[in-house]
Parts: structure tokens; C-alpha cells; sequence
């Protein structure tokens, strides 16, 4: 799994390749954790991952929790539709902030 | 159907039916109150003493209410082997015949049918990370077709073998209509009690650091599932139908 961050002032594209899956997790959220303290805005960018299992779901939720705590907005776009039937069969469609 | 306005039991987030529903119908299995009869205690609390009936996973309990601290006496020994036959029985029932709950011994072997495609340890990350990439680069060889939900399923059983074990192990049958995959891990195993929440119910945990998915994902996912658990830790067997598959 690649993460590329790319800032423009304090709104934050992070956008993920690959597969984000509990071989990944650990990795996954130290990496976005560090954007949560220069961020007003996050936009997670989905459109280049394969595969998420319930611990991606996981960290996507965390990440979720932690920004909102500190009052950063988090939106994911560009969900592949493979992946929206796995989020809906995990149950966590409605709760993540899936763009249109 | 039970009488309107009959009281509705709730057990854990399972819907465990109403007081008057099918009760003539249903054969007494009181050996289960065994298996729940903490959980059962909320609601004991609040009822008078007297006779009681409550259905369970289609099961009608029959006992007697003492009034006092949720106690409920039934009449019938105390056995637990008898119970957790009674309890396996339940649950089988619960979900329509496709989660058997078994002793470890039917678990240790290979199943009756299908070629073994991948074995090795997964109680690490590192290990279970190398599992779940020899696992795709099998889906590869054995189908042209996308094999997405089989990939989640053997996540799902790879990243509860980490969080529950150090010497996991994991294996994959196939033959061509199938794939059957197997978990070990050498955890706790989970309490009879808690057996039916962490199966069934999304977001039940009792790991913080897990979503609590995992296990209803693979409930959702497999054809059928055998699951043996206790003080060895945890075995879970799942059959996965697919597309024909190109296994020699």
C-alpha cells in the first residue's frame, strides 16, 4: 500500500494505492494520524484501492473519531463500487463520510 | 405469533422472540438456560415468581421463576455437556444450519474433501501477511474472475488469528467448486456466553482495537462454518462456493 499527502495550506489530499487491509493498518494510521495536527480538512482519496477488510474499515473510522475531535472534516471519495459492496456487506456504509 | 403487546426479549442484540410465541409447538430444551441464564437475568429481575417460558434461537425454555436477583430454576440436571449440545443445537438453528459448533478434535485434520492448495503459520503479522499474498496469488491461478469476497473472508480469518495468537495456523482445501479455508489460533476462545454476539452482531467486540466485523463478515460471507473454541483456543472452518475452479 503506497500514501501519497499533498497539502495546500490547511486542506489535505491523502490519496491511497493498493490494498488496505490488516497487513497495512498500523502503517496506515500513523501516517494520516501525523496530517491530523496540520489539517482543517482531509480528503481521503480511495480511487486506487483494490481491497479493504474490517481492519482498513477500522482505520478509516479512527481516523474519522480522531478528526472529528479536533475539528477536522474528513471526506473519502472516489470509492471504487467493488469496494462500497464490501462496505456495505461489513454494515459500515452509512457511517463513513463517502462522497457522491 | 405471539399475543399483541407481549413482552419482546432482547438478548444481546438478538431478538430472542415473545412470551406466547410457538410455545405449545416447541419441545423443551431447558439444558440452555445454562448457556445464557446471565444474560437471561435483566429480565428474570423484573417478573413475578412464578412458571416461566422463554423462547430462545427457537427453543422454548421452561422453568421457574424465583423473583429475586434473576434467578431461574428449571427442571432438569445440570449438564454441561448436555448444554452445550443443546447451546451447538441453537446456534445451528439460529443461523440457518450454517454455523456448526463443534469439539476441537473434528477440527485438527483436513476436511473430507479437496486438495490442499496453502498451509502455513499465521500467528504473526509478518507470517499472516504472507499467507494473505500466497492466498491471492492462488485466487489468481485457480480463476480469471475476480475473487473478492473469498479474499475478504481469508483477511478476516488472518487478522483474527493475529489478534488472538501467537502459533496460528492457516490452511485452504479446494476442489473445483470451492474453496474451504482454515484458521487456528491459540487464544482464549471465546466464552460460550459471548458465542452468538461476536457471530452475529456488527460491532461487538471485546477487543478494543477491532471493529468487531470480522467474525459477522465471515458469518455473511462462507456457505457454512464450523467452529470449535475453548481453553485451546479457537478453530474455524468456512466453505466458500464460488465459480468453477481450475484445481487439478
Amino acid at each position: 500500500m503506497d500514501v501519497n499527502i499533498q497539502q495546500d495550506g490547511s486542506s489535505v489530499v491523502i490519496s491511497v494505492e493498493g490494498d488496505l487491509d490488516f497487513t497495512v493498518r498500523e502503517g496506515f494510521e500513523s501516517e494520516v494520524r501525523r496530517i491530523l495536527s496540520r489539517a482543517t480538512d482531509i480528503v481521503l482519496d480511495l480511487g486506487r484501492v483494490r481491497f479493504i477488510d474490517s481492519s482498513g474499515v477500522a482505520s478509516l473510522l479512527s481516523l474519522c473519531e480522531d478528526a472529528d475531535a479536533v475539528g477536522v472534516k474528513v471526506r473519502i471519495r472516489h470509492v471504487d463500487r467493488e469496494l462500497v459492496e464490501i462496505l456495505d456487506l461489513i454494515g459500515v456504509t452509512g457511517v463513513l463520510p463517502l462522497e457522491e | 405469533m405471539g399475543s399483541p403487546g407481549a413482552p419482546m426479549f432482547v438478548w444481546d442484540g438478538i431478538h430472542l422472540g415473545s412470551e406466547g410465541a410457538g410455545f405449545e409447538d416447541s419441545p423443551p430444551v431447558p439444558e440452555l438456560v445454562t448457556a445464557v441464564a446471565g444474560k437471561l437475568s435483566t429480565i428474570l429481575a423484573t417478573r413475578a415468581p412464578g412458571p416461566i417460558r422463554i423462547m430462545v434461537a427457537g427453543f422454548c425454555l421452561h422453568g421457574h421463576a424465583l423473583g429475586k436477583a434473576g434467578t431461574l430454576i428449571c427442571g432438569f440436571p445440570p449438564s454441561q455437556a448436555a448444554a452445550i449440545r443443546s447451546y451447538a443445537r441453537g446456534l445451528c438453528l439460529l443461523t440457518g444450519g450454517r454455523i456448526r459448533l463443534v469439539p476441537h478434535k473434528m477440527l485438527l485434520g483436513r476436511p473430507k474433501s479437496g486438495k490442499l492448495l496453502l498451509q502455513g503459520p499465521a500467528g504473526t503479522l509478518h507470517e499472516a501477511s504472507q499467507r494473505m499474498a500466497e492466498f491471492r496469488g492462488l485466487l489468481r491461478e485457480l480463476s480469471s474472475t475476480r475473487m473478492g469476497w473469498q479474499e475478504l473472508a481469508f483477511a478476516e480469518l488472518a487478522a483474527n488469528t493475529v489478534r488472538y495468537g501467537l502459533r496460528g495456523r492457516m490452511a485452504v482445501y479446494g476442489d473445483h467448486t470451492g474453496l474451504s479455508i482454515w484458521a487456528r489460533d491459540d487464544g482464549p476462545g471465546i466464552p460460550l456466553h459471548l458465542l452468538p454476539s461476536c457471530l452475529l452482531v456488527t460491532g461487538y467486540t471485546t477487543n478494543q482495537k477491532s471493529l468487531g466485523a470480522g467474525f459477522p463478515t465471515i458469518v455473511r460471507l462462507a456457505n457454512a462454518m464450523s467452529l470449535a473454541t475453548g481453553e485451546e483456543g479457537t478453530i474455524v472452518l468456512i466453505r466458500l462456493n464460488s465459480v468453477p475452479l481450475e484445481v487439478e
